[in-house]
């Protein structure tokens, strides 16, 4: 897991695994946040995976980094290894 | 109106109790602060030290003579609740510590079997444990069955700004632990949720988002502590009751009073 004032924004892509309708009603704001989040909803990340690179660090985020965790533990089992938790209540 | 109360032998001045996350700049937060005097100051750990926010939140925090509540906000593992209330302790030099678990990502609910274990191993180690909960009866009482003197149910989920989700729940609570002190947490939105949750009864509010993320929030915190002390005193006052039948205010119709046989 990582925290917000960590994560270098140039290296890390950050994966947002909420509901859109999650993210609409607590929009991440972070000025260390410069690049847009991509949003995979969890359900939605096995039918999403060709958009995920895996020469970049993915950081997932959520609501109560419940799903991010199941994120990466499911990614693990698919090869990826540069993964990671960014918490959200570090934001 | 205003009046200290006791909560576990610590003498407190309001029945609001406010957070410290998520406001628009830090003099935001302290103006919220100044315009509502909550009683306690919740604060998150882990928040606050890895936002990048420096000391400017912690001197805030320190201008006002206000006792600190720490959480365990983010934390959905018992051990990691516990280390970040040993943390807390050490920093704040206080054995309140408000306990959060979340056990679901999509609606931040409590997890109770989690709460319960993490309850029982900080009383055990000393803490004085203020458990945010869900309104469930039987939970309330494996809590207190493990000493705890104070309860915290959710109105709604976290940020929420619902309300009093389920009335008739919460009234059982207040009914069957008339000695427990009982603060809502979570979930509301407009101050006269606050009024209803202390009309029947409740001890305290406990606020965050429903002050931060409004538009003016040291206006709505103070709101919010206007609304908790009417709702207090109708509690006191004793609200009639509610029939179906209207009942006319001046029952002896064309009979002044000066006329009106003494009984």
């Amino acid at each position: 897991m990582i925290n917000i004032d960590t994560l270098n924004d140039t290296e890390t892509i950050i994966i947002d695994v909420r509901q859109p309708e999650e993210i609409e009603a607590d929009p991440l704001q972070n000025k260390l946040i410069k690049t847009q989040p991509i949003n995979i909803p969890l359900p939605e990340l096995p039918d999403r995976l060709t958009e995920l690179r895996k020469d970049k660090r993915l950081a997932f985020i959520c609501a109560g980094n419940i799903r991010s965790v199941q994120a990466i533990q499911y990614l693990s089992e698919k090869g990826y290894d540069n993964i990671c938790v960014l918490d959200k209540f570090s934001v | 109106m205003t009046q200290t109360w006791d909560i576990n032998g610590a003498e407190i001045s309001s029945r609001l109790f406010l957070g410290t996350a998520g406001y628009s700049s830090l003099d935001a937060l302290r103006q919220s602060i100044e315009s509502s005097t909550p009683g306690l100051i919740t604060v998150s750990l882990r928040r606050e030290n890895a936002a990048g926010k420096g000391q400017s939140f912690w001197n805030i925090i320190k201008e006002f003579d206000i006792p600190v509540l720490p959480n365990t906000a983010g934390c959905y593992g018992v051990e990691e609740a516990i280390t970040t209330a040993e943390m807390a302790r050490e920093i704040f030099d206080t054995n309140r510590i408000k306990l959060e678990v979340i056990g679901d990502d999509y609606t931040l609910q409590p997890d109770p079997y989690g709460l319960l274990l993490a309850t029982e191993k900080l009383i055990d180690k000393g803490f004085e444990v203020y458990p945010y909960m869900t309104d469930d009866l039987v939970l309330a009482q494996r809590l207190v069955d493990l000493g705890c003197n104070i309860l915290m149910p959710w109105g709604s989920p976290i940020g929420s700004g619902r309300g009093l989700n389920n009335i008739y729940a919460l009234r059982q609570l207040r009914e069957r632990f008339p000695d427990k002190t009982l603060v809502i947490d979570a979930g509301l939105g407009a101050p006269s949720h606050a009024a209803q949750a202390m009309e029947m009864g409740y001890d305290a509010i406990l606020l965050n988002t429903a002050v931060a993320k409004a538009g003016d929030a040291p206006l709505m915190a103070g709101a919010f502590a206007k609304a908790i002390e009417a709702g207090r005193a109708a509690y006191l006052s004793g609200i009639i009751a509610k029939q179906e039948h209207a009942t006319p205010s001046t029952p002896l119709l064309d009979k002044p009073f000066w006329h009106q046989e003494k009984s």
